[in-house]
């Protein structure tokens, strides 16, 4: 059990990544948000279930996942996380560059899309949240050499989309 | 992919996260040197992680945006503020009101209107801000700072 303190500072570690998954997976600002804060408040109301000797992340990540979860349930239409990081706000207006670098996120957005869910789950992960192989093995519920051949083939399966899809 | 192949792939994926040991690193190093699949592989790897990293910092970026924080300056000036507005409204709709309903002048049933307005405003206003008060204390989010 974490002394309400304790539970603070994790969640002040916790929910910038919290809101990239629950982003990634709502693609909506405000309701990422949203989600952000109940999921805070159960984690500090339930914090005596919290085991504080392993880390908060994944312990965190279930009761947002969940909760993000029932939200995409009661949808009557999806949406996409890049449909809605198009609208982001940008410090400057895009150079040739950026724009080739905004071409290769939005094939990269549909690779991701189009794998398998355990693989894209690794993907959202390591690539998106910046897990730690031991973080994700305690997630997925997995050894962390899986973790790491599952990343492998999430990888290659995602090069092999983008190279049939001709992008650079 | 032939077995010895099979021995990179860890690498491979650690390699792409900047993960390696130096021991490892010398070993794949001499793997790539010879491996052009395993080079290639690796490139395209990394593209891919720079990419979703861009993306992942633009999410991030936005998390951060969020409304200025409460300092005690800024809660101090906002209760004086509010105190000084509530002093001024109710004097001069006590003024008014006083002017109002003492001036014979003004026919009775205009007063009687009046003063019903007033009256049913100020329930109004009363309930409403119970009803705040009461949704507040309620509210279980109150603590939870994002």
């Amino acid at each position: 059990m974490a002394t309400r303190p304790a539970l603070e500072a994790e969640l002040e570690q916790a929910l910038p990544r919290g809101y990239v998954a629950a982003f990634r997976w709502l693609g909506n600002r405000d309701e990422s948000r949203e989600v952000c804060q109940e999921a805070a408040a159960r984690a500090l109301a339930a914090g005596e279930r919290f085991d504080g000797t392993r880390p908060f992340y994944p312990w965190f990540y279930r009761i947002l996942k969940n909760l993000c979860l029932d939200r995409i349930g009661r949808r009557s239409h999806a949406r996409r996380a890049e449909e809605e990081l198009a609208h982001l706000p940008r410090a400057s207006r895009d150079t040739e560059s950026e724009l080739v670098l905004r071409e290769r996120q939005r094939a990269v957005a549909r690779a991701i899309e189009g794998l398998a869910p355990e693989l894209r789950e690794v993907i959202e992960l390591r690539h998106f949240q910046d897990l730690s192989y031991e973080e994700m093995a305690e997630v997925i519920g997995c050894p962390t050499g899986t973790v790491m051949s599952r990343l492998y083939r999430a990888r290659k399966a995602l090069r092999q989309r983008l190279v049939e899809g001709g992008t650079p | 992919m032939t077995e010895s192949h099979e021995r990179f792939e860890v690498l491979l994926v650690k390699a792409t996260d900047d993960q390696l040991t130096d021991d490892e690193r010398r070993l794949l190093d001499r793997h790539l040197e010879s491996c052009e699949s395993c080079r290639a592989e690796l490139a395209d790897f990394r593209m891919i992680k720079e990419t979703t990293d861009a993306m992942a910092a633009r999410i991030r970026a936005d998390a951060a945006i969020e409304p200025a924080r409460e300092t005690p300056a800024t809660r101090g000036l906002l209760t004086l503020g509010f105190l000084l507005l509530l002093v001024g409204v109710l004097l001069l709709l006590g003024v008014a009101g006083y002017l109002f309903f003492s001036d014979h002048g003004v026919p009775l049933w205009v007063k009687a209107g009046v003063g019903a307005v007033a009256v049913g405003s100020a329930a109004l206003l009363g309930h409403a801000l119970r009803v705040r008060a009461r949704a507040r204390r309620r509210d279980p989010y109150r603590e939870v700072d994002l």
